[in-house]
This record gives structure tokens, sequence and C-alpha cells, in this order.
């Protein structure tokens, strides 16, 4: 039994003169403390796919299933991590925004302020916990908005392009904390990017999708052992496969 | 708007509610005249021309005070954004004078250019010309230094830089200021009027309705004023704005 | 300029210039206070329900554009003369710009702020609270700051019209018939600065102390 279970997934909107479809019959199943990444071309419902996991879009066709059990909408036992630096409450210091989910939860203040600090300590930014976003670089934010998604101890972290807007340095830096942050969680992630290098880095196992409309085109398993050495043979091979079914 | 089924429901609604009040008699009908009474009032000042008056007076000093604003507001807001001196000497000045409400000069114009006219004209003046000048100023401080340091390279100099760079790309901002100086006219007119005692005008006629309690010529004239208000500013500054800088993607015009 | 600064000094020192200041403020707060919860109010419920959007801002925008005063006979014949009329005039006026504001910031929140904290477990009561009323503050502040300045212009000007016995436009209204420039003058003087006054005593500070230090306002 997988963690995550997607079961036959279509979805379509209405366009402008007939309804599109966007999504056509995805299935594939994530295992417990799985990293699998969401790869394509913009424009191939990645994002989409990602929206429906995390409840913000029902399917037409087809469910997801979290454990065994249906998704019907937004839920705690998933974070999210979005590509937009705005995506931090510009109102909130980076240590208050990592204790929203846990105020929600109704967590006292001074478990709240513990569990924040720990997680701001697992993204290196324990020295910024009373910074406001603003005062923060992109690379700074992207990492609170991981540590957010984590303190209310979610089992699926979900990611879309987090690191896409940043300059390439910092994203290898925040690919390698990724790998770490990861490895010390166990959670099972589901991460979207059309960055080929950063899907070889980062997963487990590769789903490619095809537009028009977006489809499972194949599947590659990476086994190499982390940390992952980017410039080995075996590691540009996997590039090349993957860009050959990205073609 | 973006429904407009729902705007005229909206007057619908509001419309019912006033007549339903209007007519349950809390007050006397001389206090709350029915809808009706008041578009019967408004057909009477229509038909007998005499609201067009009105309107053309209030019209008319708001066009002589707003064109005086702008011949002078404009210069003067250009020559602080491109000289050092002309600002630090008219700035200090310009921040004490305009947050003083127009209105409260009002007696002391009356006494300097005496009832009527002049002193409705002046007040407008008074109100329109900071937001000209303070925008403008804004306006070419704003400039891009990438377009001015492209436009040098280019070969352009002087009265060419500023004719062809400075100008247009100061231009949301003027608009902007424009818009301002309408609103801010538009209050003051009618105020002016009122205060002033002039014979014509919006304000005039609702000032003297109350002598009268003509309840009715108040709330018809009321929204002469306001349908006024709004076209000016859909019409006139939203089609200004659409057709220069709006095309030229610098401002996202309202509605879109 | 110095039978100005004499005047305005006499006048200071004999207290008449305090007394007639104090009375218009203390209308100001009255009314601004009315108009500011009235405004914030209704831009809340506009943006909040879809209903109440298609059913009251279409009435706001036209009622917007309307100058306050142009109401002030007509709140004269309602109300009689004195504090009454002016109060709720200023508060009237005031409630305008802050309900557009309002409304407007409420629309502005970024979908995104929604969905992070939609994600994080927020119900809806929490999301209005934490998520909506603070993205929408900076214009909710701007809102009060145009608010509180047409405030205070209506008032003066109001002051004039509803023979109210003591005020700051009453005072130069009053001095005209005695040709008392100097009084007037000082009376305009005292206006500009409590309107300079209202600006960097109240608003820069709030500014400073929520929007511009989380950054979504350069200050």
């Amino acid at each position: 039994m997988h963690h995550i279970e997607l079961r036959h997934i279509g979805f379509e909107y209405a366009g402008a003169e007939r309804a599109v479809v966007a999504l056509r019959d995805i299935s594939f199943g994530v295992g417990e403390s799985e990293f699998v990444c969401v790869v394509g071309r913009s424009g191939c419902g990645k994002t989409t796919l990602l929206n429906i996991v995390a409840g913000f879009l029902q399917p037409t066709k087809g469910e997801v299933l979290i454990g065994g059990k249906a998704v019907t909408g937004k839920g705690l036992d998933r974070g999210i991590v979005f590509q937009d630096f705005a995506q931090l409450f510009p109102w909130r210091t980076a240590q208050r925004n990592v204790e929203f989910g846990l105020e929600m939860k109704g967590v006292t203040r001074q478990e709240r302020a513990e569990v924040a600090r720990r997680f701001l300590r697992l993204v290196d930014l324990e020295p910024f916990a009373g910074a406001y976003p603003h005062e923060l670089s992109g690379g700074m934010q992207q990492r609170v908005a991981i540590a957010r998604a984590l303190a209310y101890n979610p089992s699926v972290l979900l990611m879309d392009e987090p690191f896409a807007a940043l300059d390439a340095l910092t994203r290898d830096e925040m690919q390698r904390l990724l790998v770490d942050v990861w490895g010390e969680t166990r959670k099972t992630v589901i991460y979207v990017t059309h960055n080929v290098a950063e899907a070889v880095y980062l997963a487990d196992r590769i789903v490619i999708l095809t537009p028009h409309p977006g489809t499972v085109r194949a599947e590659i398993r990476i086994p190499l052992a982390r940390p992952r050495d980017v410039l080995s043979v075996e590691f540009l091979e996997y590039q090349r496969q993957l860009v050959g079914h990205l073609r | 708007m973006r429904r407009p089924g729902a705007a005229v429901l909206s007057f619908v609604v509001a419309g019912a509610v006033w007549e339903a009040f209007a007519r349950s008699g809390v007050f006397s009908s001389a206090l709350t005249p029915s809808l009706v009474d008041i578009a019967a009032t408004l057909g009477r000042l229509v038909l007998s021309g005499r609201i067009f008056l009105h309107i053309g007076y209030t019209l008319w000093r708001i066009l002589i005070g707003l064109g005086l604003a702008c011949l002078v507001g404009i210069p003067i807001g250009m020559l602080m954004g491109r000289f050092r001196f002309v600002e630090r000497f008219v700035l200090p000045l310009v921040s004490v004078l305009s947050p003083i409400p127009s209105l409260a000069w009002v007696p002391v114009f009356i006494l300097w250019f005496g009832l009527g006219d002049a002193a409705a004209m002046a007040l407008v003046f008074y109100a329109a010309t900071f937001p000209v000048i303070l925008n403008t100023w804004t306006g070419v401080r704003s400039v891009n230094r990438l377009w001015l340091r492209a436009a040098r390279a280019m070969g352009a100099d002087g009265r060419v830089l500023f004719v062809k760079v400075v100008l247009p790309g100061a231009l949301p901002l003027v608009i902007a200021g424009f818009r301002q100086a309408f609103a801010r006219s538009w209050i003051a007119v009618v105020g002016g009027e009122m205060i002033a005692a002039t014979t014509w005008g919006l304000g005039f006629v609702i000032f003297d309705a109350k002598e009268f309690l003509n309840t009715d010529v108040m709330l018809g004239t009321l929204f002469v004023i306001g349908v006024l208000g709004l076209g000016f500013e859909r019409l006139i500054f939203q089609t200004l704005e659409r057709r220069s800088v709006g095309r030229w993607g610098m401002v996202r015009t309202a509605g879109s | 300029m110095d039978t100005i600064v004499v005047t305005f000094a006499r006048l200071v020192a004999r207290g008449i210039l305090p007394l007639h200041a104090l009375s218009t403020i203390l209308r100001l707060i009255v009314g601004f206070l009315l108009g500011a919860t009235l405004g914030v109010a209704l831009g809340l419920v506009m943006g909040r329900f879809r209903w109440a959007e298609d059913l009251l801002v279409p009435m706001v925008s036209v009622g917007n554009p309307i100058p306050g005063l142009a109401y002030a006979p007509l709140f004269v014949i309602w109300f009689g003369l004195g504090n009454l009329p002016a109060v709720l005039l200023v508060g009237f006026a005031a409630a305008f710009p802050v309900a557009v504001n309002t409304w407007t910031g409420v629309k502005a929140v970024k979908e995104i702020w929604i969905r992070a904290a939609q994600s994080m477990g927020a119900r809806e009561r929490q999301l209005f609270r934490m998520v909506v009323l603070p993205g929408a503050l900076p214009w909710v502040l701007t809102g009060l700051r145009l608010g509180l300045a047409r405030a205070w212009r209506v008032l003066v000007a109001v002051e004039m019209l509803t023979s109210v016995s003591v005020g700051l436009g009453w005072l130069i209204f009053g001095a005209r018939e005695f040709l008392a420039t100097d009084v007037m003058l000082a009376g305009i003087a005292v206006i500009g600065l409590v309107g300079l006054a209202l600006e960097k005593l109240v608003f820069e500070p709030l500014e400073r102390f929520t929007v511009v230090r989380w950054g979504m306002l350069t200050g």
C-alpha cells in the first residue's frame, strides 16, 4: 500500500468554446518517506496536479488517497511550499510565520515557540527568528516557508517549484539543504519542477508528464546514493535519459 | 462596473428603502420627499433649462480655476523636479499651505475679491494648485534614471531630453495630479458657491433651497452633482489615462 | 505679517484660539470615529460578501465623488443647527473613502496567503482575523487617512454653515463681519497646524509600527 495513491486522475476546465482536458488518467503511487519529482514542461498540468493532491482543486475524474483515505479538501496531513516568495505573511516575523499552523491547532504559546525555533534551526535560520520576511533574502524566505510547512508535522510535503525563482548558486545550496532536511524528517514528498538536474539530484523516483492533455509519459527510478555527485557519469546519464523523455 | 444588473438592483433597493421611509411619515414629506417628487422637481429644473445654467456656471468656475492651476502648477512642479534651489524654496511653502482646507480661505477671499465669481474661482485655483504641483514634482523625480542615461547615450540633451523623455515619463503622475485637482476643485466650488453668496451654480441652488425647505430641489441637485462628478471621473480622466499612459503599460487603468 | 503673529499670540494668550480649536477637534474626533467605524464595517462586509458588494458598491461609488459639504444644508434641515449636523456630516463624509479603500484592501489580499493559511488548517473565522485583516491593513490605513483629511475639510466649512457657537471655522467666518483679517489668518494658521499634526502625530507613527515595519509599504 502506497502512502499517496493517485487513481485515474482527470481534470477538465471550461475553456472559451469547449471544456479543455488538462489532465487525463494519471495514476501513480508514492511510498512512505519517498521523494518523488513530477517533471514536465510548463503547461503540462503539473501544478494543477499538485493542487489536486493539496485539495485546492477537485479532480473531475478519479481520486487521491492519502494513508488509504480519500482526499476531500485541504488538510493538516499535507504541508505546502509554493514558488512565490510572497507566500509568507509580511506582518509576521519568521518565527511567527512558522508558528501559524501550530496556532491553528491550538498549541500553547510556549510550545509553539519551541517547535518554531527547532524548525528554523533545521533550515539554518535560527538567528533570523525575529526578522520580518522583507528583511530576508529570497532563499531565506523559501527556507522559512519550508520550516513553516514542516512545523505542524504533516506526513506529506508538497512543493511547487520552490527554488525556481532563485539564482543558480542559491538554488544548489537550497537543494543540498532540502536533502538534509528530508533525511532528518523522512516526509513523503511530491516535488514539482521543470529543472532536469534538480529532479535527478533530489528524487528517488521521477514521474514525467507530457502536455495536451497532461499524461504520465514515463517513470525513472534514481537509485544513486546521497549526497549525489552532479558531475558523475551516472548522474549525467540519468539527466540524458530524462531529457530524452521530455523531447 | 462588472455587472450592470447588480448596479441596477442596488439602486432599486436603495430607492425602495428611501421610498418606504419617505412615505412612512416618520418625518414630514417636506423633510423627506418621495422619489416621485424629487424626479418631478428635477424634470422641472431640466425643462426650464435653469439647471443647465447652474451647471454651466459651476463648470465655468472650475475650468478657469483648474486651468490657471495647471498653468501655474505644472511649470512650478517641473522646475522643482529639475532645479534643486527651486525645490528648496517652494517645497516648504507648499507643504505648509497644502494641508489647509481650501474652504477655510473663503472668508478671506471674500474680503479680498468680493462676493461672487472671482472668490469662487480663486478658491478652485487654491484647491487645485497644490495637487498639481506636488504630483508633477514627484513625476519628474520618478522618471527612470535608465531612460535618461539611454537617451543621453543616444545624443539627447537639454530641451530634447526634457520634451522627449522627462515629460512623457512624468505623465502618469501629472495626470494623477490633474485628477486629484479636479476632485478637490469639485468640493471647493460647491462650498464656495454656498458661502461666497453667488447667485448661480449648483452649490448656490442647494444653499438657496434651504431657505425655503425645498428638500426635493436639494436632493435633486445632489443627484446631479454626483452624476456629474462620476461622469467626469469615468469619461474624461479614465479615457485620458487609457489613451496615454495606460496604453504604454505604465499604469493599470481602473477596471482592467 | 507681524500683526498676524501678534494677533495669534494675543488670541492664544486669552484662551480664545485654544477654546475654538479644542471644540473643533472634539467634533472632528467624534465625527471621524463614527465615520471610520461605519466605513471599515461597510468595507469589510462589501469585501467579504458577494451580495453586499453587488448591493453597496454602486451606491458608494456614486456617493463618493459628491462633496460632503453639499449635504450640509440638507443635514441642517434634518437635524437642526449646532453640533449634531456638523458631527454627523463629518462622519458621513469620512465614511466613503474609508469604505472604498477597506473594500479594495480586502479584495487585494493575496490569494497565496489565503492558500497557505488554508493549507495550515485555518478556518473561515481565523482566516479573516489572521490573514484578511492584516493583509488589508495598508489599504485601510490609506482610507482612514483620506477619511480624516476629508472630515477635516468638511468640518471647517460646515462650522461656517451650521452656526455652531465655537469652532475654528466659525471664528474665521465671524471675523469677516469685522474685517478682522488678522484673526482670520491666525485661525487659518491653526487649521493648517492641526491638519499637519494629525498627519505627523497619528498616521505616520501608526504606519511605522505596522505596514512599514512589515515591508508592505516603503516609509
